[in-house]
């Protein structure tokens, strides 16, 4: 009987039975899985470390048996690999916006190395951004590595007929094309600035707008609640 | 072979946490054996608890009236509001006897992810109270979890608003603990929230 031992990050947890909880976890090999924690909901000493552990931003070692199927697995161990980052704030939020879209749009067990990566870059920079614009530039960069994770291949050079993109003209996605000329779209300048990792200012918006596009044959017509609740926050303000 | 009436009952058991079918089982043998009295009793009693008992109006936590007795006590300092997770945080902090305010009950925490946002919460109900301009402090007692964080922060911002100051519990070391055993968060906030001696 073969075991896996994956580094991991929390997504999600939720109550199961008595004393045990369900968690989604992010995986390099394994990507995303789905799994049952037993013993976690007690007053022991045991179970009162564990709950400290699974914590989002808490960085963590999993280990289950290997298994033919995809499906829940039942961690055998579970670990804190290094000092989890304390993020307060917008930079909290944003977090919790990522672990809800990794969970509707990562299927799962499917490897996904990069966006492993990229969501310990995102967890690293959210513990030290000092702006909205650095919140907002390392989403969109984490966003970036994960639309190309699901397949999308938006090459920020040509349009759908395979002209070159053009810096004064507005582009929108479309899935089967490509970039095609819309006067509502994304500006061709800004297109090719993320292409270069260039952090704009004045292109953040447009990139939202830009990901949103990309992201949108995952997410539906069902929108991301964290999104909601960071409008709602602006509301408050 | 059970009876159709023993099967529902067993079945009904299990609503309960904790209690899975043998546990379900040993009960309804228990109760229809040798507790048949104080089963009506407790029947009667689920009976009226569950069409008496609803939600205050003022602070969210169980009631039987439109207000729940602390919110309708003439004791209690109406100017302190201490914001909790649930009706068993208010338990908790009413036997630990150490504080005179009133409450407001979230019913959970935010998460996005499960769907719970503000109004879940019934947050804007805590915004009304606030916007009465009654309430001086906003004392915020929810779990030390990254979902607590983020209630807290929105709530935070909610108080700013209306200019009403905000608290925290402190968080660190539980008394009587060993600083051996405890995980590495609870040690690094203690740490962080020292105090002078």
């Amino acid at each position: 009987m073969s075991w896996v031992e994956q580094p991991a990050w929390l997504l999600h947890r939720r109550p199961y039975r008595e004393t045990s909880l369900l968690i989604d976890l992010l995986t390099p090999e394994e990507g995303r899985i789905a799994a049952v924690v037993k013993g976690v909901r007690g007053t022991g000493r045991v179970a009162r470390q564990k709950q400290a552990w699974l914590q989002p931003a808490q960085p963590l070692q999993a280990r289950w048996r290997a298994r033919a199927t995809q499906g829940l697995v039942s961690l055998r161990q579970l670990e804190p690999r290094g000092q989890g980052t304390f993020l307060q704030g917008e930079a909290l939020l944003c977090l919790l916006y990522t672990n809800e879209l990794l969970v509707r749009v990562l299927p799962e067990g499917a490897p996904v190395p990069e966006v492993f990566s990229a969501y310990e870059a995102l967890v690293e920079r959210l513990a030290g951004v000092v702006s909205r614009d650095d919140l907002a530039w390392a989403l969109r960069r984490f966003e970036g590595v994960l639309v190309a994770a699901l397949g999308v291949n938006p090459i920020f050079a040509t349009d759908a007929l395979e002209r070159p993109l053009d810096a004064a003209a507005r582009y929108r996605w479309d899935p089967e094309q490509g970039w095609l000329l819309a006067a509502d779209g994304v500006s061709g300048c800004c297109l090719m600035a993320f292409a270069a990792q260039e952090p704009l200012p004045a292109c953040l918006k447009e990139w939202k707008r830009m990901l949103r596009m990309l992201l949108a044959p995952w997410l539906g017509n069902r929108p991301l609640r964290a999104q909601q609740l960071w409008q709602a926050t602006k509301t408050e303000k | 072979m059970q009876t159709p009436l023993l099967a529902e009952l067993i079945d009904a058991l299990r609503v309960l946490p904790g209690v899975g079918q043998k546990t379900a089982q040993r009960m309804a043998f228990h109760l229809l054996q040798h507790d048949r009295q104080d089963g009506l009793v407790l029947a009667e009693t689920l009976q009226r608890a569950l069409r008496g008992i609803r939600h205050c109006t003022r602070c969210r936590n169980f009631a039987e009236e439109t207000l729940c007795p602390i919110c309708a006590s003439s004791k209690r300092d109406a100017s302190q509001i201490c914001v909790v997770e649930t009706p068993a945080d208010v338990d908790a902090i009413e036997s630990a006897g150490v504080y005179q305010g009133q409450y407001f009950v979230l019913m959970g925490h935010l998460s996005p992810i499960d769907g719970i946002g503000p109004d879940e919460l019934g947050l804007d109900a805590l915004a009304k109270r606030l916007a009465e301009g009654d309430v001086s402090e906003l004392i915020l007692a929810l779990n030390p979890s990254v979902e607590g964080e983020a209630t807290a922060w929105y709530i935070q911002n909610m108080a700013r608003e209306h200019g009403v100051k905000v608290s925290r519990l402190a968080q660190g070391v539980p008394f009587g603990a060993e600083l051996e055993y405890l995980d590495q968060q609870t040690l690094a906030q203690a740490f962080q929230a020292r105090q002078q001696a």
